[in-house]
């Protein structure tokens, strides 16, 4: 991001912390699918996702006030966003991969790599399929660093670890991952 | 790089799209709660009202320290001089009425009814006695002064022990003492001015002009 963005961006949120809804509205469009992504990530459930996009605006709305201006908004955002999912995933059933997971997981192995999106179902599916044996800090920590490609300084923001934290659980997630590909046969 | 390493290299960065992103955003939009003015400017509003009434209160403490502090005004001599023990001295004639014990007598007592000061009596007392040390028909005889404070002295070293009024209303009981000094005076040498041109007339000589003796 550069200057005249990073400007931009803080006049729209000291907009928005006069209750502007319409700069409000941007901050939304720009930003929702970041955090659809964590959520999706996290969650492996689009509605679900969607709702934790839903709610951590309407945080975000609440608490602008709180919000320093010298601080990274998508840091800040990742927060609300990320302790949102963590509460979500307290209520929900434990990832169990799906049959239609692992050939949707080969679908992607086999296409070419360059240039192809990946469509929500099949994050669902890859997910389902590698994270199933991570514990949700592993996890975690693995969405952020790996997937969403945060910095570590930022995820030990985000997340409230410490860096020898986030490092070990970057690193047995994985390590865990490689290994549950290795048994399905990657190499 | 081995399939895995392959695998995870294509995840990174790649974000899931919303497919109803534009319905997404105005569910969130509906859904967002009216916000009241923020907590920060609430606590902005609630600091500056208490500054502001803390500021009063301070002005308010303050005058109020002054007003109980202030100079208390000099009280107004309103208190009876004590009666004299000594008699006047018994005019001798109608002409001695106007002699400056008389004046002095007269101020006397309208120093008991009136805000009259030390320096006004004093000093009207003092006026009345050098115009008298300057015209022998207006003097008392010397022997009526004695070593013993006279009633008017005394009244003075009386009213040197009392406080002495504001200057504002010490200003305008000088002016009204002056005009009654000069009004005495003037009553004075009307009476007196018969029988100085009648000793004149024993004398021999002429009568001075009246501008002369009132020359104070």
């Amino acid at each position: 991001m550069n200057k005249r963005t990073q400007q931009l961006e803080s006049e729209i949120l000291k907009r928005c912390q006069r209750g502007d809804k319409a700069a409000f509205r941007w901050v939304v469009q720009s930003y929702q699918r970041l955090v659809f992504s964590l959520a999706l990530k996290m969650l492996c459930d689009e509605e679900e996702s969607k709702d934790i996009v839903q709610e951590t605006f309407i945080r975000v709305w609440q608490n602008l006030e709180s919000y320093e201006p010298g601080r990274p908004f998508i840091t800040w955002l990742y927060t609300i966003a990320t302790r949102l999912c963590l509460d979500r995933l307290k209520g929900m059933k434990q990832l169990v991969p799906l049959a239609e997971d692992e050939s949707m997981l080969r679908q992607f192995a086999s296409s070419s790599s360059e240039g192809r999106a990946i469509e929500n179902r099949e994050w669902v599916a890859i997910v389902r399929m590698l994270a199933a044996e991570l514990s949700t800090k592993q996890r975690l920590v693995f969405t952020l660093c790996h997937l969403e490609e945060l910095s570590s300084s930022e995820v030990e923001q985000i997340t409230g670890m410490d860096a020898k934290q986030v490092k070990s659980n970057l690193y047995v997630a994985r390590q865990t991952i490689r290994k549950r590909l290795i048994a399905l046969g990657y190499e | 790089m081995n399939k895995t390493d392959e695998i995870l290299e294509r995840l990174k960065g790649q974000q899931p799209v919303i497919d109803d992103s534009e319905d997404l955003t105005e569910r969130i939009m509906s859904s967002l709660p009216d916000r009241e003015v923020p907590r920060h400017d609430r606590r902005n509003l609630v600091g500056r009202t208490l500054l502001y009434t803390s500021s009063i209160a301070a002005v308010l403490l303050v005058g109020f320290f002054l007003y109980q502090n202030r100079p208390k005004e000099q009280p107004v001599v309103t208190q009876q001089t004590e009666t004299h023990e000594t008699p006047l001295p018994e005019p001798q004639n109608v002409e001695q009425e106007n002699t400056p014990q008389t004046v002095e007598k007269h101020h006397v007592v309208k120093s008991q009814t009136s805000n009259v000061t030390l320096a006004n009596i004093k000093r009207d007392v003092e006026q009345l006695h050098v115009s008298s040390s300057e015209e022998p028909l207006l003097a008392s005889s010397e022997a009526e002064r004695d070593d013993s404070p006279s009633p008017s002295e005394r009244a003075v070293e009386q009213l040197e022990e009392e406080p002495v009024i504001s200057p504002e209303k010490q200003a305008l009981v000088d002016i009204f003492l002056a005009e009654e000094v000069l009004q005495v005076a003037y009553e004075m040498h009307e009476q007196t001015e018969p029988l100085r041109a009648y000793i004149a007339t024993l004398e021999g000589r002429e009568l001075e002009t009246s501008h002369q003796i009132i020359s104070f």
